[in-house]
């Protein structure tokens, strides 16, 4: 049976009246119900309350996970001193095994560009820590803004793995080129209009998509069945639901 | 396989019981890329990896891109090239009033048409009581087939039209709890669970009916990927037999009205 590793798994707590687990047993629980063996998570309630420099409500919660559960952080532009400096949150991350840095430009109200976080994506891009980049929380089917600076950063931090989630079912054309243009790139499967999928591993291949499930926001149940029933190998599939994931975690130097 | 949700965690395809996405769409696409939107193998060959036995297909775009033949066209070409696989509305535009009644009587003499497809983007306001609507209902209900919308308007007329032309189905585009519960009051109106996407909202919802029968199976597909349909119903914490209403038996029921239709038309029933 395919296991995916999920990139995207808020726990925790909501004060939008979300469906957020709130127990590593029950984060468990949800994952088995959709084969996912291993998630990346952040703290919904440090997320929704602007949280960026306190990181142990996370790290306690993931430490119950059975190891299937990965910590990841909010960070915001450095100079606004919400966040401990660049060399000091990087250092963090390190030690405490934090496998991504995560940013919401529209829900945290910046723009994600070398201009506004340079001093950080260098430091991330050395070690090669993943950001995930959350273009937009609004309807799937709704437009999002965002894509030049994501470009501008992928451009800048080549050796940088972004990770790019909720690009929406009906941008592609705007999410096409930039997985065209930047290798560094990798696209979540919120675009999965007909044929994205099979489109994208036919031209650049299995490790430019992962798996999210977006959950509390969306049903892991969208996404699960778009790769365990796409018209590509079972190399591909195996690599879009794990692997490609996978190898960024152990990315990370 | 036992259930869909042992197919779905398998990949397998689901061809033990009825699987008939009610909602989907066919033709080019002008405001986003649809890899392979015309490519009719692709298409019944993702069918065929879900098992899915049949699709609903409206227009792309419907009602605001291009005169309605011409996007019709796309869609009754593509059910003439798979008729037991695609059955077809014809795809309606309150921005060619005129021509709904041809358009329609068109349509219906190209083949098995499930019925009118509307949209609400892009177009002059209407309802279901405006004047151009009302001959199309009456040819619908006289094939005894299916009026689906975008969105079916304001609650008093829809009222109205579920008692005036009874023996016509309405369905609901959308995944609407507002509908769901009208339903329960008239038996010609359905729901979609197209883009019901929040944490299991479908079982939920079955759980807060307390019944299956008032919603159908939808995905956008076409537009988008199958799964987005089975999956929220595959997952959906109910009972089975909840489920195989939801992803086929509910449209088979509708199916049974008209006069083409046929068990041998599913592949699990051959």
């Amino acid at each position: 049976m395919l296991r995916f590793f999920d990139c995207d798994l808020g726990v925790g707590g909501s004060g939008l009246g979300l469906p957020v687990v709130e127990t590593p047993g029950a984060v468990l629980t949800l994952m088995d119900r959709y084969n996912v063996e291993k998630a990346l998570v952040y703290d919904r309630a440090a997320v929704e309350s602007g949280v960026f420099d306190r990181f142990d409500a996370i790290l306690a919660f993931c430490e119950g996970g059975s190891g299937r559960l990965e910590p990841t952080i909010p960070v915001v532009p450095p100079c606004t001193g919400e966040s401990p400096p660049p060399d000091e949150l990087v250092d963090m991350i390190l030690s405490h095994g934090i496998k991504a840095a995560r940013v919401w430009p529209s829900g945290h109200a910046f723009d994600f560009d070398p201009f506004s976080f340079g001093p950080l994506l260098e430091r991330l891009e050395e070690h090669r820590i993943p950001v995930i980049v959350h273009i937009s929380e609004d309807h799937a089917w709704g437009r999002r803004s965002g894509w030049r600076e994501v470009r501008e950063v992928a451009e800048a931090f080549p050796l940088l793995p972004l990770v790019l989630l909720w690009s929406g079912m009906r941008d592609g054309r705007r999410l096409l080129p930039l997985l065209d243009g930047c290798p560094n790139v990798i696209a979540d499967l919120t675009c999965v209009s007909f044929q994205f999928l099979e489109y994208v591993v036919e031209r650049w291949g299995s490790g430019r998509l992962v798996f999210a499930s977006h959950h509390p926001l969306h049903d892991p149940g969208l996404y699960t069945p778009c790769v365990l029933y796409a018209g590509v190998s079972p190399e591909a599939r195996e690599d879009v639901a794990w692997r490609t994931l996978s190898r960024l975690v152990e990315g990370i130097r | 396989m036992s259930t869909i949700l042992d197919a779905v965690r398998q990949g397998e395809p689901v061809n033990f019981t009825p699987f008939i996405d009610v909602h989907g769409h066919f033709g080019p696409w002008p405001d986003t890329t649809i890899p392979h939107s015309l490519d009719y193998g692709r298409l019944i060959g993702e069918m065929d990896r879900f098992g899915c036995d049949m699709v609903w297909m409206s227009a792309a775009d419907p009602g605001y891109a291009a005169p309605m033949s011409v996007k019709n066209d796309y869609v009754f070409d593509l059910a003439e090239a798979h008729p037991d696989r695609i059955i077809p509305f014809c795809t309606l535009s309150a921005n060619e009033p005129g021509r709904c009644l041809a358009e329609l009587r068109r349509c219906l003499s190209r083949g098995r048409c499930i019925g009118v497809k509307m949209h609400v983007y892009q177009q002059p306001a209407y309802t279901l009581k405006s004047d151009f609507l009302q001959p199309i209902l009456e040819v619908l209900a006289g094939h005894r087939l299916v009026y689906m919308n975008h969105d079916l308007g304001n609650e008093e007329c829809l009222r109205w039209a579920l008692t005036r032309y009874a023996d016509l189905i309405f369905i609901s585009g959308h995944f609407n709890g507002r509908i769901n519960d009208l339903a329960r009051e008239y038996p010609n109106l359905r729901d979609c669970t197209c883009a019901a996407q929040s944490p299991d909202s479908v079982g939920n919802e079955v759980k807060r009916l307390g019944r299956s029968d008032t919603m159908l199976v939808g995905s956008d597909f076409g537009l988008f990927c199958l799964a987005f349909g089975i999956g929220m119903v595959a997952y959906a914490e109910i009972e089975e037999s909840h489920k195989r209403n939801l992803l086929g038996l509910n449209a088979v029921k509708i199916m049974e009205r008209t006069k083409w239709y046929s068990p041998s038309l599913l592949r699990c029933t051959r």
